[in-house]
């Protein structure tokens, strides 16, 4: 629902004088208001995701940690991953909302279209895990490199791309920096690749954190 | 300093706010009246009376969609008013030098 505007209530308009000094930092102070408001990142999401990244491989790593031969993360420790996405979920769904309230167009329809590529990746990933498995591939490749990597690398690389269409360099190389570690990772074996997910990750992220919020002071 | 060379249309602290915000949008993309209402903190009859001037000028361009309590006004910078923007900040700097 979108509230109709008042035509009843003329206020004065605004025709104050205006010097072209005070105009000059209008524009810039608006600038930076509305793309704060229009942007789908901030810093401040990005830190939480690097806490939540650090947070979710971490547990796991603890519970696979001296594992030999590998069986896996506990229940437990899959049960507090659960509840670190379920808010991760909900707490992005609630920042994209209000930063996309009232906008309609082009961006919007490519968002939709985007969500849809990601989301085809992230199902495809998932299936060819179960199909490894399926066909005889060993539970620390499936459900310890794979489960911890293979899936970013499917997603990141879909990501890379999107990117790349829409030019956006700084995402660009924060996904490549992703999809390689978790390329590298893959090396560190099943009980490994966690601890280098989770630690490499959250590393990449602070990074971008860091780089976001020299963008907004400049 | 002379602020003759500055289009007046957009030479007003209200319009000046409405066209840049609109002007940060992602090409292709229109805001809702009331979104604009809360970024610019204006009334609604304010808004509506700049929407007016900078609409019959060419600057941007509403769309009213659905009826009753449904109804949805989106605002939009026109190709106009963005070479608009374009020709008032370039003249702006021309005065000051540098923006």
């Amino acid at each position: 629902m979108n509230q109709a505007p008042d035509t009843n209530e003329i206020a004065d308009a605004d025709e104050g004088e205006l010097a072209p000094a005070q105009a000059a930092r209008l524009i810039k102070q608006t600038t930076r208001q509305a793309k704060r408001q229009f942007q789908l990142q901030s810093p401040w999401v990005t830190l939480l995701g690097a806490a939540a990244w650090l947070a979710i491989y971490g547990t796991i790593w603890l519970s696979v940690r001296g594992q030999n031969p590998y069986t896996g993360p506990t229940v437990w420790a899959l049960l507090v991953v659960f509840v670190l996405l379920v808010f991760i979920v909900i707490g992005n769904s609630v920042f994209l909302r209000r930063r996309t309230a009232g906008i309609s167009g082009r961006s919007r329809r490519q968002g939709a279209y985007i969500g849809a590529a990601i989301a085809t990746a992230f199902v495809a990933a998932y299936l060819f895990m179960g199909a490894l498995r399926y066909l005889g591939v060993s539970y620390g490749v499936v459900y310890g490199v794979y489960a911890a990597s293979g899936w970013l690398i499917v997603v990141g690389a879909a990501a890379v791309a999107v990117a790349a269409t829409q030019q956006d360099l700084p995402n660009l190389y924060l996904r490549i920096a992703l999809v390689a570690i978790a390329a590298g990772s893959s090396f560190a074996g099943p009980v490994g690749v966690w601890l280098s997910m989770g630690v490499g990750g959250f590393a990449v992220l602070l990074v971008f954190a860091a780089y976001q919020v020299r963008l907004r002071l400049q | 300093m002379t602020t003759d060379a500055l289009d007046p249309m957009i030479h007003a602290p209200a319009r000046l706010r409405m066209v840049v915000t609109l002007a940060n949008l992602p090409d292709g993309d229109q805001l809702s009246f009331p979104r604009l209402q809360e970024m610019l903190g204006l009334t609604p009859g304010n808004l509506i009376t700049h929407l007016r001037k900078l609409e019959e000028a060419g600057y941007v361009a509403t769309e009213k969609t659905g009826h009753g309590i449904w109804s949805r006004t989106t605002v939009t910078l026109t190709d106009h008013g963005r070479a608009a923007l374009a020709a008032y900040t370039a003249a702006l700097r021309d005065l000051l030098g540098e923006l």
